[in-house]
């Protein structure tokens, strides 16, 4: 049973993966890779890593289609052409390329355990109790650092082609109509909610930082989409905190650490410091993504702020 | 201590997208040489004590993350030291103009988190740390690139950004298959380990086309033209001389402290040398035919780039070990010397620009009478490019067709031999149109004093380093970190 519906996934998996590429139309293209996003996070789940799936759901199929559909709105305004088509000499190389892959997966010894024993093993000396959290904010804190830098400079880029240096004059969509006012009061809170909650629950299950700060950003994404300014009603100066926070923590950790214990990034043994740098990352996760949805250009339909 | 090179950067970055107008600046300079300090001050301790290695948190090798600098860290850090400083030198000026004035705090901010991220690239000793840095320093080079905001620029820093991405994918499928393998992503403990057989044969595939990609190397050049020639001339530099460089650096520790010697490597050394061949003849050949200045330049980069490529095969295939040293040594020298005089090219060509308002050969007539220091960085720069002594890429060029030579596959004397006279051709090319007398008042508008001496600084640096090669051999060579069993160290 467990095996036909691992098949299925994988085959509906490279299925719709030939669809959106093969694809004519844009916007089927788009919510065929939102389809795409959410089987992977399935198989995610299968794979017995429900971090990577929410995630994956979240920000592969969430966020990432409301963009691409920003990106679209922003494309029909100009008199599109339908896609190119792809060639099909290219399905010979990739399927080579494919095969030889699968092929060498065969070969990973089937008792792999990597690195998860040593985690286990010092999971007694960190404060953090679940391991990928440990991982993710103590044992390799510097890749989390980094990838923050990531997502802080996809912001800055954004602004830097804009030309812009705040949020705060974005366009707006139309204002929702009454039905969907009453939805999003409803979901709101509970968007908000859910998001405190995975952060929470980070310390000792599946969730944390980044998935808790994707569900926030949704709900901020979702109140732009109704019309509302959501995050652009903030002053500069408040916003650039919420956007920095995340990595400043880090870095204010790293000179700490560097001169306090000559170990950068090394966390002090009180634990509200390692959730202090969690919840810093959590809020400015959920800020960069609201603000790479509202600095995109693009939304024919909008009127001025 | 190696921290700070990643630290002071990214403070500065912060505070150059917070502050305004003269603060901006001053933190910016600040930041730049705090850094340019801080990486001599490293370079300085490995030189005297050796190698340094330092994991961050107290968490030791298999579980946390680890800094390592050795003599290859070394040079490079130098490099983007140097050129760093250099170009946020001339952008204070440069971006003082009316129409950089509101691109200024975009620039400050990327290129401090671009400074960062090179660092810490040159300090990696993780594979999935090196993925992510990788990340940070495409996402920025791209956001860099597409600062000028014209239609051309934007696409082209797309299609930059999609190669990068596409080079960052392969790289980090190849790191799935080394944690499969050996069980850990340090890159000297998967050394060590001795792991071989399939699944670090397509690890090893995997990571060298992605990181090829992301150098440019022949076939995969086809990104770099346009971005780098539609880009800001400090964008340029800094694109050419330091993040270019970057993957190359990540492509010398994987493949002589991760992987180990089998027929694969051979091979595939082989392939890389022969590209590495291609791209030398092609891209100088395609910097002889074009005729905007930015675009002989970037076509120039192909062309230095594939010099580099040829120390896989005489590395690796090579049987006396003092050839296979020569041959290291005279690539690396090659690629910081290529670096230094490509940054004062594009800087150089970013003051034409700002003087006769366009790149066009043919309209920048007589500049060695309106801009004699300009011109005469110009030639200081071709001098090395083209591999004349005393400079830098004589020293470079000198190595590799001595270890050419001596390795036997005299083919690939074609690059140094061929590659120096196409070479010569293009430098000849822009430096005969600066003394062809113009039209009265074609090139008028002044450019700042300062930008003119910073494109200077790095010409003559390019030549000096000529004089310094022992000093660089023995950082190559006496202060590398210990590589694999099957690798070539003494």
């Amino acid at each position: 049973m467990n095996l036909a519906f691992d098949l299925l996934v994988g085959l509906s998996l490279v299925w719709v993966a030939w669809r959106i590429v093969g694809s004519r139309d844009h916007f089927q293209a788009v919510v065929l890779f939102i389809t795409f996003g959410l089987i992977l996070s399935l198989a995610w789940t299968r794979l017995q890593s429900p971090d990577i799936a929410i995630a994956e759901a979240a920000v592969g199929a969430g966020l990432a289609g409301v963009l691409f559909m920003d990106a679209l709105g922003g494309l029909s305004s100009s008199p599109g052409s339908p896609r190119p088509a792809v060639p099909l000499t290219l399905l010979f190389p990739c399927l080579i390329l494919a095969s030889i892959m699968a092929i060498a997966v065969l070969f990973v010894p089937e008792d792999f355990l990597g690195l998860i024993p040593v985690v286990h093993g010092a999971l007694t000396d960190t404060s953090l109790e679940y391991p990928v959290t440990a991982v993710l904010l103590d044992f390799r804190a510097y890749d989390t650092w980094l990838e923050l830098g990531v997502l802080l400079v996809a912001v800055l880029g954004v602004m830097g082609i804009r030309r812009i240096g705040s949020i705060s004059g974005s366009r707006l969509p139309a204002p929702a109509d009454p039905v969907g006012r009453w939805i999003i009061r409803i979901l709101l809170p509970i968007m908000v909610l859910i998001g405190g909650y995975l952060l929470w629950l980070g310390a000792f299950a599946p969730g944390g930082a980044f998935q808790g700060g994707v569900v926030l950003a949704a709900a901020g994404v979702m109140l732009w989409q109704a019309g509302h300014p959501s995050l652009g009603l903030l002053p500069r100066l408040w916003w650039i905190v919420l956007l920095f926070c995340g990595f400043l923590s880090f870095l204010i950790l790293a000179f700490w650490s560097l001169f306090h214990s000559g170990r950068m990034l090394a966390h002090p043994e009180n634990k509200l410091w390692i959730l202090g740098v969690e919840y810093a990352a959590t809020i400015s996760i959920a800020t960069c993504l609201i603000s790479l949805v509202l600095a995109s250009p693009g939304r024919c339909r909008v009127r001025d702020n | 201590m190696p921290e700070l090179l990643v630290l002071i950067p990214f403070t500065a970055a912060l505070l150059c997208f917070i502050l305004k107008g003269v603060l901006r600046s001053l933190a910016a300079l600040l930041g730049a040489s705090l850094t340019f300090s801080a990486s001599a001050l490293l370079a300085a301790d490995v030189y005297q004590n050796g190698a340094i290695r330092i994991s961050l948190g107290g968490w030791d090798a298999p579980l946390g993350i680890g800094l390592s600098a050795d003599g290859l860290s070394v040079i490079f850090l130098l490099l983007t030291a140097i050129v760093g400083l250099m170009v946020s030198i001339y952008c204070v000026p440069f971006f003082s103009g009316l129409h950089e004035q509101p691109l200024a705090r975009h620039f400050w901010s990327l290129w401090m988190f671009l400074w960062g991220s090179l660092n810490s690239l040159f300090l990696v000793s993780d594979v999935f740390n090196a993925y992510v840095v990788l990340e940070l320093v495409s996402i920025s080079a791209a956001a860099l690139a597409a600062l000028s905001g014209t239609a051309a620029s934007l696409r082209a820093a797309l299609r930059y950004f999609l190669t990068a991405m596409a080079g960052s994918m392969a790289f980090l499928l190849g790191v799935g298959f080394i944690y499969a393998q050996a069980g850990t992503l340090d890159m000297f403990l998967v050394g060590s380990s001795g792991g071989d057989g399939p699944l670090m044969a397509m690890a090893l595939g995997l990571m060298t086309v992605g990181l090829i990609m992301k150098s440019a190397l022949f076939p995969f050049h086809f990104w770099l033209p346009p971005a780098h020639g539609e880009a800001k001339a400090p964008v340029s530099a800094i694109l050419s001389a330091l993040v270019m460089k970057g993957s190359f650096f990540l492509l010398l520790r994987i493949w002589f402290n991760v992987f180990q010697d089998s027929s694969l490597t051979v091979h595939a050394a082989s392939v890389l040398g022969f590209l590495g061949l291609f791209a030398v003849i092609w891209g100088s050949y395609q910097a002889i035919i074009q005729s905007r200045l930015k675009l002989i330049i970037a076509y120039s980069s192909i062309g230095q780039m594939g010099y580099l490529f040829l120390l896989f095969p005489l590395v690796l295939t090579t049987v006396d070990a003092a050839w296979k040293i020569e041959a290291w040594t005279a690539c690396v020298f090659q690629a910081v010397s290529h670096g230094l005089a490509k940054a004062s090219l594009f800087l150089a060509a970013g003051n034409l620009i700002q003087a006769s308002g366009t790149d066009n050969l043919r309209s920048m007539r007589n500049i060695a009478g309106s801009l004699p220091m300009t011109t005469f960085t110009l030639a200081l720069a071709g001098i090395s490019l083209m591999g004349l002594p005393p400079s830098g890429g004589f020293v470079a060029k000198w190595m590799l067709l001595q270890s050419i030579l001596a390795s036997g596959q005299w083919w690939l004397a074609a690059a140094p031999i061929l590659g120096g006279l196409l070479t010569a051709g293009y430098i000849f090319k822009i430096l005969s149109q600066a003394f062809v007398p113009g039209a009265e008042g074609a090139c008028c508008k002044p450019v700042c004093f300062v930008m003119e001496k910073a494109a200077l600084v790095l010409a003559i640096f390019s030549i000096l380093i000529g004089f310094r090669a022992e000093e660089v051999i023995f950082l190559l060579t006496d202060r590398i970190c210990a590589a694999n069993p099957g690798g070539f160290w003494p």
